[in-house]
């Protein structure tokens, strides 16, 4: 577009330059013929008034030649005066020719020619009667004075076209001198024109060139970028298909991996309808891949776990993974069995969700395995302990004298016989600790706990060992109180762990107990100066069945297992453990907890709640109870009658509780209760329960007025699918 | 003042008769029984003044004892002591549920025991 335009001007531009100098020669020119034209003129006036002078001049001497002649009457002034006339002749023919171009000088003229001819008449007359009639005749002529008259005549014609010319000339000047001016003009404007003109041209040429070579340079910088591209690209492809064929290995290798392995491997659409079935999922379920691809999901689902099916779907959608979930399903052949699945969706290239892949797995006979090892532990935890309390209340009773008397050394014997007994016991109860934690079988309650006054009680339990020892044993104890939400019992027994190590394995001097309060977590240090731990041990602590640093001699031993059950405590917490150690120094163990919101920490208690509703296809209630003026009240009322009155609150609620599953949560004025495996009724019941509880609690202690405890109750899947929507719906009422 | 009367329940035969020589070593009155059924029988016949009451028992388990007596009008003022060998919290969870008083661990501390006696009886 501005190429063109560019174009057109630069063509415009040349055209009009020419043009314009065409034009000023072309002016020049008719100027010049018209200047030589005016100065011809000019020259031929000039040239008449000099005729014309000369003219007169002849007639002068013509009449001087004929005076000088009258007087003298000597022959030489009338050859004066002959010559003159003839000259007159030739002038006045010469004065015809040059005034034939103007009309009115030529009528000037015609009037001259007969008073010339006149006057030579008379002049010849009167040089004639002098010839003949002597000097007197001629002389008379001049007297009667016609010759003058004439003469006069002649002379004033000779000035009036003198007087013409010379205004002719006037004015051929004029003309000449302005048409000068033009011509001088025009040549300058038309130069002045023509050259900005070329100018503009010669402008635009340069930048014209200058932007191509520009773009000259562009292309071909571009052309190296691309065939440096052309070559990465190349070298890419060249990766991508050794890639590929890679990936293609690899592929039918994961192929042969899905087809064969034990577990049923099932691709499905999101809608449900199953898309692939490997040799695995025939023999888990006993169909064949033609039976089922195309079919729905649900062919495989007991009709009372269907309600599984649209959460799994609606977790999956959003992105996440469900991982052994286990559920019953049902054969080809009507058999149950149990399976545990895990589910991850497949997404397209863009992210989105467009199917699930579900790996399940038969657990059957796994599933009575647990049971059968469950049932042996808790067997073998019975048939030991029977024994060994028959035993350890045998020696109690010989060694607390009831049977008869026994001395020193009996004595000794048996109370090592005691200690022992109880090391049995204690290894009993840590293995069966650690079997459960390991298998994930024990439950974190969270409530909001004092963790002051716990490791404050924790401590009392260890003064009087500590003082036998001879040990200082000192809590820092903050000057703020700390909450947090943990579980009490479970916390308890990390810190009877790591005091009882710490006591055990110091000679001497201090075990300090400390609390970090930090933003998101709460540590929590046991540091003795003890025997330490060589580093190279250190990596080794938290592992079963490792002693460092055994004490020779009587006394209690550990069981090599404490640790280890305090790090999945810790770890069933969300918290870590660690220790710092120095041998022959000291230890430091640590642990730090995470600092639950009451918000976060309902959250968590509903979605745990949910999951073990899908994975027992039970209901899940939860039940609110919220003091609608507990603003109010923390006004009204001492922090520690709130406290007390929240407490009695809520062990109201814990009492009220029957079953192991239900838990509650309590927060400034807020309670929460989650009852596991409970429907709406159940759910309303047990609400109504409580309110008359509280309400009879309230009356009781005069606190009805005060106090206005409202309650809301909420069931999966009846009010809400997910645990946002179920933590609203019971907000929504109070 | 008459001796407080206890009703000792296990199937251990050996264990019974060492609580028992304890206990009346302490000053009490003991009564022993060897299975559930005899032991709610006994309870509601000899009306105790403290029950301790094994889990694992031939004929009828310990909590079912236990929640007959305390859904029983007349004798859920007896406080319970369960006495069990399996250190599971569901078991101390179980046992509250039905309503025990106290819940001791298998083998135990003989002076932990005579404590919680004294305890639940001087409540009573």
């Amino acid at each position: 577009m501005k190429k063109n335009r560019e174009k057109i001007i630069i063509n415009t531009g040349f055209t009009l330059a020419i043009g314009i100098l065409l034009i000023i020669g072309f002016v020049s020119y008719q100027r010049i013929i018209d200047f030589t034209n005016v100065t011809d003129s000019v020259s031929k006036t000039y040239k008449i008034l000099e005729r014309l002078e000369r003219l007169s001049s002849l007639l002068k001497d013509t009449e001087s030649g004929r005076r000088g002649y009258i007087i003298t009457g000597e022959e030489r002034f009338l050859d004066i005066a002959y010559s003159g006339i003839n000259l007159v002749d030739d002038a006045v023919k010469e004065l015809r020719q040059l005034l034939s171009d103007n009309s009115e000088q030529q009528k000037m003229l015609d009037d001259l020619e007969p008073l010339i001819t006149k006057r030579l008449d008379l002049f010849k007359q009167s040089i004639e009667s002098q010839k003949s009639k002597g000097f007197i005749a001629s002389f008379q002529i001049p007297l009667i004075d016609e010759g003058k008259i004439v003469m006069d005549k002649i002379q004033e014609i000779i000035l009036e076209i003198k007087k013409e010319e010379r205004n002719l000339l006037k004015l051929r000047e004029k003309v000449s001198k302005g048409m000068s001016q033009k011509t001088i003009l025009t040549l300058f404007i038309g130069s002045g024109l023509s050259f900005s003109l070329l100018l503009l041209v010669f402008y635009i040429l340069k930048r014209e060139i200058f932007e191509r070579k520009r773009t000259e340079q562009a292309l071909r910088k571009i052309k190296d970028e691309l065939e440096i591209r052309v070559d990465q690209r190349a070298g890419e492809l060249k990766k991508a298909y050794e890639e590929l064929k890679k990936a293609e290995q690899v592929s039918s290798q994961l192929a042969a991996i899905v087809n064969f392995s034990d577990d049923a491997i099932i691709g499905n659409t999101l809608e449900g309808i199953i898309t692939s079935w490997n040799v695995g999922a025939e023999k888990v379920y006993g169909y064949h891949a033609e039976e089922v691809i195309g079919k729905h999901i649900s062919l495989l689902v007991p009709p009372e776990f269907s309600n599984e099916i649209p959460r799994i779907r609606e977790k999956l959608r959003s992105g996440e993974s469900i991982s052994h979930f286990e559920t019953i399903r049902t054969r080809k052949d009507g058999k149950r069995i149990c399976v545990s699945l895990t589910f991850s969706p497949i997404k397209d290239d863009a992210g989105a969700v467009i199917g699930l892949s579900s790996i399940d797995r038969d657990v059957t006979e796994r599933k009575k395995l647990d049971k059968l090892k469950d049932d042996f532990i808790s067997t073998v935890s019975h048939e030991l302990r029977t024994p060994l309390s028959i035993t350890k209340e045998g020696i109690s009773l010989v060694l607390d004298k009831i049977p008869g008397d026994i001395n020193e050394k009996q004595k000794k014997i048996l109370t090592t016989s005691r200690d022992n007994i109880d090391r049995l016991s204690r290894i009993i109860n840590e293995l069966l600790d650690i079997s459960k934690i390991e298998e994930g079988k024990i439950d974190v309650k969270r409530e909001s706990v004092s963790i002051v006054e716990l490791i404050a009680r924790a401590i009392s339990l260890f003064e009087s060992k500590a003082k036998e020892k001879g040990l200082a044993l000192e809590f820092l104890r903050p000057e703020k109180d700390l909450h947090i939400y943990i579980d009490a019992d479970k916390i308890t027994q990390v810190l009877t762990n790591l005091l009882d190590n710490a006591i055990r394995f110091t000679k001497e001097g201090v075990i300090k107990v400390y609390i970090i309060d930090k933003e998101n977590e709460a540590e929590c240090i046991v540091e003795d100066s003890g025997v330490g731990i060589s580093q190279d041990d250190l990596s080794r602590v938290f592992n079963k069945f490792q002693q460092f640093g055994r004490v020779p001699g009587a006394g209690e031993k550990g069981t090599g297992l404490g640790l280890a059950i305090a790090k999945g405590i810790i770890e069933m917490h969300k918290g870590k453990i660690w220790v710092d150690s120095e041998f022959e120094k000291g230890s430091k163990f640590g642990f730090s907890l995470p600092k639950y919101t009451y918000q976060t920490l309902a959250k968590e208690c509903v979605s745990s709640g949910l999951n073990n509703s899908l994975k027992n296809n039970s209901k899940f209630s939860i039940i609110m109870g919220s003091m609608a003026n507990f603003n109010n009240l923390v006004d009204e009322l001492s922090a520690e009658s709130i406290r007390l009155i929240t407490k009695d609150i809520e062990s109201i609620i814990r009492n009220s509780l029957r079953r192991s599953g239900d838990t509650t949560l309590k927060d400034k004025g807020e309670f929460i209760v989650f009852l596991a495996d409970c429907d709406k009724e159940n759910a309303l019941r047990i609400e109504g329960r409580l309110e008359q509880l509280i309400d009879d609690y309230l009356v009781t202690h005069n606190l009805s007025t005060r106090i206005q405890l409202k309650f809301n109750c909420a069931t999966y899947p009846d009010d809400a699918k997910d645990e946002n929507g179920l933590l609203e719906a019971v907000r929504e009422n109070i | 003042m008459a001796k407080k009367r206890i009703l000792l329940v296990d199937d251990e035969h050996e264990l019974v008769e060492m609580v028992k020589m304890r206990l009346e070593a302490y000053d009490y009155e003991v009564i022993t029984a060897f299975d559930g059924q005899e032991a709610l029988d006994k309870a509601k016949l000899e009306k105790p003044d403290l029950i301790i009451l094994d889990i694992m028992l031939p004929k009828m388990d310990g909590y079912k004892v236990c929640r007959m007596l305390k859904f029983d009008e007349k004798f859920r003022k007896i406080p319970i002591i369960m006495f069990t060998a399996r250190a599971q919290m569901t078991d101390k969870e179980l046992g509250e549920q039905v309503g025990a008083d106290e819940y001791i661990i298998k083998p135990f501390e003989p002076e932990v025991l005579l404590a919680k006696i004294k305890e639940l009886i001087n409540k009573a």
